[in-house]
């Protein structure tokens, strides 16, 4: 996340990668894709491991269009999660993806970017590649999630 | 190619996707208007433990597979349909332990595009998600030989022929 672009103040302190692979039993079905946050040049990034059991197409292979949706909705909810303190898991109100190159069965990688925060709703971009193909995604995708901290 | 014919060919395409059998996905029925998919809303699934919610992914993974399916019934023959883009609005959160549905249906079918809606539910009278899943046609060409024949059987090659 690039915290300069809506204000570290707002967002406060982020938690670690560490702290944030300790809140899985909260989400079971991200353990079953094989979901893991990661540290990455300084930000909190997120991997999905190479798992047969998430093939979409398996004459490619390729990884189901839904699986890497739930990945980077996994990631958004995450991120979410790293700067409001972890204690609840946000509700997602919408979630959109576009599928930019198939996604072969290879780990894959994540990051968010808070677009804003608001009193109430967090606007998250993620981008998701493999390799090291950071600047040419397999998908990119868009969040509106409730910020946990001020939900009912 | 009748209604039932197609059914049978939703249930042999998402028994050839590893992920659909990970989480037992159903095909319900395939209608003039579209598919019906079904699964077990089971605790694997849960993306929130603590009010025992379904994960949204998993609701992803649901509509992609039944728009997907959707937009291969309603093509002349078979063909391979990559999703560009999807997108779900949550209007109530999947509770865990119960059967989730998904109806999906063609809106517009391109030369080159298939536009679809779906709507996920587990008490019909209350949607949960709204769905809308854009694919792109791969073409004759395109899709692997034999794809039709995987999905229907000799009656596959039939269509394909005609």
């Amino acid at each position: 996340m690039h915290e300069s672009e809506v204000g570290s103040a707002q967002l406060g302190q982020r938690l670690t990668a560490e702290k944030v692979n300790s809140w899985f039993d909260l989400i079971p079905y991200a353990q079953m894709l094989g979901v893991e946050a990661v540290e990455l040049e300084g930000s909190l990034a997120f991997q999905l491991q190479e798992k047969s059991s998430n093939v979409g197409n398996p004459l490619l292979p390729a990884l189901h269009g839904g699986v890497v949706a739930a990945f980077m909705e996994t990631a958004a909810i995450l991120n979410v999660m790293a700067y409001s303190g972890g204690e609840r898991v946000p509700k997602v109100i919408d979630f959109s993806i576009d599928y930019l190159r198939s996604a072969r069965l290879k780990p894959t990688w994540a990051v968010c970017e808070v677009g804003r925060l608001g009193k109430r709703i967090v606007n998250v971009s993620v981008t998701a590649w493999q390799d090291s193909a950071r600047e040419q995604p397999i998908a990119l995708a868009r969040a509106h999630l409730v910020w946990p901290l001020n939900e009912d | 190619m009748t209604n039932q014919q197609k059914l049978l060919g939703v249930q042999r395409f998402m028994a050839l996707i590893p992920h659909c059998k990970a989480l037992n996905m159903q095909a319900e029925a395939v209608t003039d208007e579209g598919v019906l998919l079904s699964l077990e809303a089971s605790s694997p699934f849960v993306g929130n433990a603590q009010r025992q919610l379904i994960h949204g992914g998993v609701l992803s993974v649901l509509m992609d597979t039944a728009c997907g399916s959707a937009a291969i019934m309603q093509l002349p023959e078979p063909e391979v349909c990559p999703t560009i883009d999807l997108r779900l609005d949550h209007y109530r959160p999947a509770t865990q332990g119960r059967k989730i549905y998904c109806r999906a249906w063609v809106t517009r079918l391109a030369r080159q595009i298939v536009f679809t809606e779906g709507l996920i539910w587990q008490d019909e009278a209350e949607p949960l998600v709204k769905g809308t899943g854009t694919f792109m046609r791969l073409g004759g060409e395109r899709t692997p030989k034999g794809f039709a024949r995987q999905l229907f059987g000799e009656q596959g090659d039939e269509n394909a022929r005609e």
